[in-house]
């Protein structure tokens, strides 16, 4: 087991254990930019080069920001089979915007989508014509996002709102 | 940047801001990302945004706090209004203009980064890229950069309250 994260900085825990055969990292608290390298750098430490599954168990991450989605993805690489297993709601979502739930073998499966809520801006029709993922792959988008009310709306910000200046 | 409040541009303020008091001002660096999340949160539901939508209000706003501590000044400031039917969120942080890399500059459609363009439409895509994901959940983003600092504003629509 191991505690990684500074005082006042995103804190994780890493457990790790053998489950029939198949290493299982169980890994909670908040991965975050301030200690991604860290749980990289432990996560590391318990794969050897005959680890050719892996399972993260991720129900207790409460937090996780793209540099987890990198080390999920870098991990991914060096190891066959990686599977990601019960992620908190955080951690499903940016697995889905990032159109990783395949690669990850996210379990249990299911609509990681948003589910449409009455009134919800997220309309339930998605739009076929997917975008591309920075990761390779489609990601589906929103058919129509909701327009914001125009009295709202921030001004246009122009180039004139930031004069250049040279005596920085 | 020389002012004793940097963050205080009259150009940028708009009247809706102007007018609307924050409902969240709180500065932020390495040390401080996980208690700017709690109370970005908060706010979230303060202002009823539905469960899911404040998951994506969080990833966001973290994701911008988090590019102002990695690749700005270190530190920045978030600001948050809620104001008819919306909630704006405001990042600025004084360190110096995005640096485009070869590949971020293919991304983009018109290739130069000339003032006055919106660095957040043509954002690269890259792995890992947390503004590209606070793009994607947003309603609308608006990055300006320069040598002086960079702001990035990110609107989320609230739902429709039913009557």
């Amino acid at each position: 087991m191991a505690e990684i994260g500074q005082a006042g900085f995103a804190a994780a825990r890493l457990e790790a254990r053998e489950e029939d055969g198949v290493l299982v990292l169980r890994l909670s608290g908040e991965l975050d930019v301030t200690n991604a390298k860290q749980v990289r750098s432990a996560v590391d430490a318990v794969l050897s080069s005959e680890t050719e599954r892996l399972i993260f168990e991720l129900e207790g991450l409460q937090f996780m920001d793209s540099s987890g989605i990198a080390m999920l993805v870098s991990v991914a690489h060096k190891v066959r089979e990686v599977q990601v297993r019960n992620p908190s709601t955080i951690v499903r979502r940016l697995i889905e915007l990032t159109g990783l739930a395949d690669a990850l073998h996210v379990t249990p499966s299911g609509p990681v989508s948003l589910p449409a809520v009455p009134g919800h801006l997220r309309p339930a029709v998605w739009d076929a014509s997917c975008v591309r993922s920075p990761f390779g792959r489609a990601v589906q988008r929103d058919a129509q996002r909701r327009p914001l009310p125009s009295a709202t709306r921030f001004q246009q910000l122009s180039a004139d709102d930031r004069q250049p200046d040279g005596d920085r | 940047m020389t002012s004793d409040e940097p963050t205080a541009q009259p150009g940028w303020q708009t009247q809706d801001e102007a007018s609307a008091p924050s409902v969240l001002d709180q500065c932020f660096d390495a040390s401080s990302l996980s208690a700017l999340r709690t109370a970005t949160q908060a706010c979230a539901a303060q202002a009823r945004m539905p469960a899911e939508r404040a998951t994506d209000v969080v990833i966001a706003l973290h994701e911008l706090a988090a590019n102002a501590v990695r690749h700005g000044a270190g530190s920045g400031r978030l600001r948050i209004w809620d104001h008819i039917g919306a909630l704006y969120c405001r990042v600025d942080d004084d360190g110096p203009a995005f640096t485009l890399s070869k590949g971020h500059r293919d991304a983009g459609t018109d290739g130069a980064g000339s003032a006055g363009q919106n660095l957040a439409d043509r954002w690269p895509r890259e792995p890992g890229h947390g503004l590209w994901l606070a793009r994607q959940v947003a309603d609308q983003m608006t990055l300006r950069s320069d040598s002086r600092g960079t702001i990035a504003v990110i609107t989320f629509a609230m739902p429709a309250i039913p009557s």
